[in-house]
C-alpha cells in the first residue's frame, strides 16, 4: 500500500493504520487493567476466594498456545517474500481455534458454578475481559484464515503490508492475554 | 453538479431550513418559560415545546443526511439516481409524517420517550419511508459504475441508522427495559452510526474542496470508523448508570465512553490536516469553513463536553440537569447541524450554478451562528453548574433551584438571539441561490471553475 511513493518516511510494519488500531486497543485494555487493580484493592478477599475457582493450568496451556500462534505469524511474515506464507498463516489461525476450544471448556466450568456477570466484581472482570479478548481473537482468526485461503504466491509485493498488519494484530491479541492471564489467574497480593 | 437527479436534494435542504426555524421558535418558548414567562402555557406547555424542539431537530438532521445522500451517492457511484420519482414521494411523505407528529404533540398524542416521541402508528410510516430511501440509494450504489470507500461508509451508516430505529419500537411493560433499548437508538445513533455518516460526508467534502488524494483522505476515514466502534458501542453504558440496569455498566460505560472523544479528536485533526495539506484550491471557501468548523466544534461539544460528565463519579451529580443540555446543544450543533450546513453550502452553488462565494453574508452567517451557539453553551453551563451545586450538593428543592437559575436564561435568550441572526443570514443566502438549474449540470462543476460572479 504505502511502500510505493514515500521513501523519506520511516515505515511502520503493516502501514500506519494498524498501529492506530493497536494504540487504541491497548489504551482501552490499559484502562480496564487499572480499573481491575483498583477493584482488587477495594475487596481483596472477594477476589481471592473467587479466583480459587479458576484453574491456572488451563490458563497456562492457553498462554503457550497463543505464544506459539505469535511465533507462527512471525514465521508467515518471514516466509512471505519467498511466497511460502500459506501454511504458517493457516497454522496461526488454527492456534486461535485451539485457544477458543480451551476457553469455552473453561467457561462451561464457570457457568456450572452458577456464575453470571453480576455475581461480583471479580467474575464480572473475568467474564467481560476474557470475552472481549476472545472477540478480538475471532477477528484475528478470521483475517489469518482468509489470508491463508486466498493466498497468492505470485503477488508477494501487494500482500506484504497486509500480512505484516495481520501479524502485528495477532501479536497484540497475544500481548493482551499475557497481561490478562496473570492478573486474573495468578496474582494474589 | 454532474447528474441531473442530484438536484432532488434541494427539496430536503429546503425542508431542513424550515424545520430549523421551527425548532428555534420552540427553543425560545422554552427559554422564556425558564425565565418565568411561560405565557403560552395553556396552548404549548413545556413538555410539548421540548418534544417539538428535540424531535424536529432529529427530523431535520435526518432530512439533511438524506439530502446529502441524494447528492453524494449518484456522484460517488457514477450514475443518475435509481428512481427520482420515488425520492420525491419519499420526501413528501416524510414531511407529512413530521407535520402530523408535530401537530399531534400539541394534542397530547405522544409517547413520553425523550427524542423518540412520535406515536407508534407513525413509527410504521417512518419505517416504510426510510426503507424506500434506503432502496433508492442502495440501488443507485449497486448498479453504479464504481464503489468508493466514502460512498460505502455513507451507505453503511444510513442503513445501520435505519436498522437501529427498530429496537426503539419494541414494546416493554418495564420502564427499565424500555429505556435500555431506547438508548440503542439515541446513543448508538449519535455516538455510532451517525458518526459514520458525518465522517463520510466530511471526506466527500474534503476530497472536493482540498484536492488531496482520495486514498489519503479515505485512509483517515477508516481510522475514524474504527475508533468510533471501539469506543461507541459499549459506551452506551454511560446512559445505564442509574436507570436500573446491572451495576457493571458503571465500569463498562465509564471506560468505553471515556474513549469516545478520540473519534471526535480524529475528526478535528482530519479536517484541519487535510485543509492545511490541500491549501485553498477550491473557490467555495465557505463550505470549507463549515467542514473544518464541524470537525473542531464536534470535538469541543461531543468530545470535550461529553467527557466532562461521562465518568460515573461526575455523572451522579450532573445526570439529567442543565449540564446535559449544555452538552446536548454544542454536540448536536458541532457534529450534525454543522455537517448538514456544510454540505448545503457546498451543494447550493453546484446545483444552481450561481457562485456567490465572496459576499459577506455566508461568512457572517458562519461566525455569528457559531459565536451565538458557543455563548448559549456558556449560559447553559453556568445555569447547569449552579443547578448541580444547589440541588445536588446543598439539597435545595428542584423548583426553588429553577427560580434561582432563571436569571441565566436571560443570558441564554440573548445568546440564542445572536445565534438566530446567524441562521437567518444562512437562510437568506440559501434563498438567494434560488432553485437548481439544468445549466448547472456538468460544466460548472469542480475546482477549475473560477469564482464567476
Ligand atoms: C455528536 C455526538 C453527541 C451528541 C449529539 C450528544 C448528545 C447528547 C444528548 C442530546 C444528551 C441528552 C440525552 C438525554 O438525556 O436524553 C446526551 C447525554 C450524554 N452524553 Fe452525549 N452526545 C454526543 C457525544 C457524546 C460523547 C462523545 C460523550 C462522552 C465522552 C457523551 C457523553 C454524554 C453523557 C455522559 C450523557 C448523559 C448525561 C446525563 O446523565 O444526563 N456524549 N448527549
Ligand atoms: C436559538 C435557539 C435555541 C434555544 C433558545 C434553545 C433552548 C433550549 C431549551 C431551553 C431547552 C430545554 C432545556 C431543559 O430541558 O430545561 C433545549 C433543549 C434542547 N435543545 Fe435547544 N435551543 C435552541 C436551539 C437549539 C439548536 C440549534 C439545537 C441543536 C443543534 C438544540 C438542541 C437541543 C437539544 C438536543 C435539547 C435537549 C437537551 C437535553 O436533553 O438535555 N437547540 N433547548
Ligand atoms: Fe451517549
Amino acid at each position: 500500500m504505502s511502500s510505493t511513493a514515500q521513501t523519506s518516511h520511516v515505515e511502520l510494519p503493516g502501514g500506519g493504520v494498524i498501529w492506530v488500531v493497536l494504540a487504541s486497543e491497548l489504551l482501552t485494555f490499559g484502562l480496564f487493567f487499572l480499573a481491575y487493580a483498583a477493584a482488587y484493592g477495594a475487596e481483596p478477599e472477594v477476589f481471592q476466594s473467587a479466583q480459587a475457582n479458576l484453574h491456572a493450568g488451563w490458563g497456562t496451556i492457553n498462554t503457550a498456545v497463543l505464544l506459539t500462534g505469535s511465533w507462527l505469524a512471525a514465521r508467515a511474515v518471514q516466509a512471505h517474500p519467498a511466497g511460502k506464507a500459506r501454511p504458517w498463516l493457516a497454522a496461526a489461525a488454527l492456534s486461535g481455534v485451539a485457544f477458543t476450544g480451551i476457553k469455552l471448556f473453561e467457561y462451561v466450568h464457570v457457568f456450572e458454578l452458577g456464575i453470571t456477570l453480576s455475581t461480583n466484581t471479580f467474575w464480572f472482570s473475568y467474564l467481560f475481559l476474557t470475552a472481549i479478548h476472545l472477540l478480538h481473537l475471532f477477528v484475528g482468526v478470521g483475517v489469518l484464515g482468509w489470508l491463508a485461503a486466498t493466498y497468492d504466491r505470485t503477488q508477494t509485493d501487494d500482500w506484504a503490508d497486509t500480512i505484516e498488519a495481520a501479524a502485528v494484530y495477532w501479536h497484540m491479541v497475544d500481548l493482551i492475554w499475557i497481561v490478562l492471564f496473570p492478573a486474573l489467574y495468578l496474582v494474589h497480593p | 453538479m454532474k447528474f441531473r437527479t442530484q438536484r432532488i436534494s434541494w427539496l430536503f435542504f429546503a425542508t431542513c431550513m424550515l424545520l430549523l426555524c421551527l425548532q428555534i421558535v420552540y427553543g425560545f418558548i422554552m427559554g422564556f418559560a425558564h425565565m418565568g414567562y411561560d405565557v403560552l402555557h395553556d396552548y404549548i406547555p413545556f413538555n410539548t415545546a421540548r418534544a417539538t424542539h428535540t424531535n424536529v431537530l432529529v427530523v431535520w438532521l435526518l432530512c439533511g443526511f438524506m439530502g446529502a445522500a441524494y447528492y453524494i451517492v449518484p456522484e460517488e457511484s457514477g450514475r443518475e439516481l435509481w428512481s427520482p420519482k420515488l425520492a420525491v414521494v419519499q420526501w413528501a411523505s416524510l414531511l407529512l409524517v413530521a407535520v402530523t407528529a408535530v401537530i399531534g404533540f400539541h394534542f397530547n398524542w405522544w409517547e413520553g420517550r425523550k427524542f423518540l416521541e412520535i406515536p407508534r402508528p407513525l413509527d410504521y410510516l417512518v419505517v416504510i419511508n426510510v426503507l424506500s430511501f434506503v432502496l433508492n440509494i442502495g440501488m443507485t450504489t449497486f448498479t453504479g459504475k464504481r464503489y468508493t470507500t466514502t460512498g460505502m461508509v455513507l451507505l453503511v451508516g444510513l442503513v445501520s441508522a435505519a436498522l437501529l430505529y427498530l429496537p426503539g419500537m419494541i414494546w416493554f411493560d418495564s420502564q427499565v427495559m424500555d429505556s435500555y433499548f431506547r438508548w440503542w437508538v439515541v446513543h448508538l445513533w449519535v455516538e455510532g452510526v451517525w458518526e459514520l455518516i458525518m465522517g463520510a460526508i466530511m471526506s466527500y467534502l474534503l476530497i472536493k474542496l482540498t484536492g488531496v488524494d482520495r486514498e489519503v483522505i479515505e485512509k483517515w476515514l477508516y481510522i475514524i470508523v474504527g475508533l468510533t466502534f471501539v469506543s461507541g458501542i459499549l459506551g452506551t453504558g454511560h446512559h445505564y448508570y442509574w436507570i436500573g440496569a446491572p451495576e457493571y455498566w458503571l465500569i463498562v460505560g465509564g471506560v468505553f465512553s471515556a474513549l469516545e472523544p478520540l473519534a471526535f479528536l480524529g475528526m478535528a485533526l482530519y479536517g484541519v490536516t487535510m485543509a492545511r495539506r490541500g491549501g485553498r484550491k477550491h473557490p467555495n471557501k465557505i463550505a470549507m469553513y463549515w467542514t473544518v468548523g464541524c470537525g473542531i466544534m464536534s470535538f469541543v461539544g461531543a468530545g470535550f463536553l461529553g467527557f466532562a460528565h461521562t465518568l460515573p463519579s461526575v455523572n451522579i451529580y450532573t445526570h439529567g440537569t442543565l449540564v446535559t443540555a449544555m452538552h446536548g446543544h454544542l454536540a448536536f450543533w458541532g457534529a450534525y447541524a454543522m455537517i448538514v450546513l456544510a454540505i448545503i453550502s457546498y451543494a447550493m452553488p453546484q446545483m444552481t450554478g450561481r457562485k456567490f462565494f465572496d459576499t459577506w453574508v455566508p461568512e457572517w452567517a458562519f461566525w455569528i451562528s457559531n459565536i451565538g451557539m458557543l455563548s448559549m453553551t456558556c449560559a447553559f453551563a453556568v445555569a447547569g453548574v449552579t443547578q448541580v451545586y444547589l440541588e445536588r450538593r446543598v439539597g435545595m428543592d428542584f423548583l426553588e433551584v429553577q427560580a434561582a437559575v432563571a436569571v441565566h436564561f436571560t443570558a441564554l435568550v440573548l445568546a440564542a438571539s445572536l445565534f438566530t441572526l446567524g441562521i437567518l443570514l444562512f437562510i437568506y443566502d440559501f434563498i438567494r441561490y434560488g432553485f437548481p438549474s439544468d445549466e448547472a449540470v456538468e460544466g460548472a462543476a469542480e475546482p477549475e471553475a473560477a469564482a464567476a460572479k
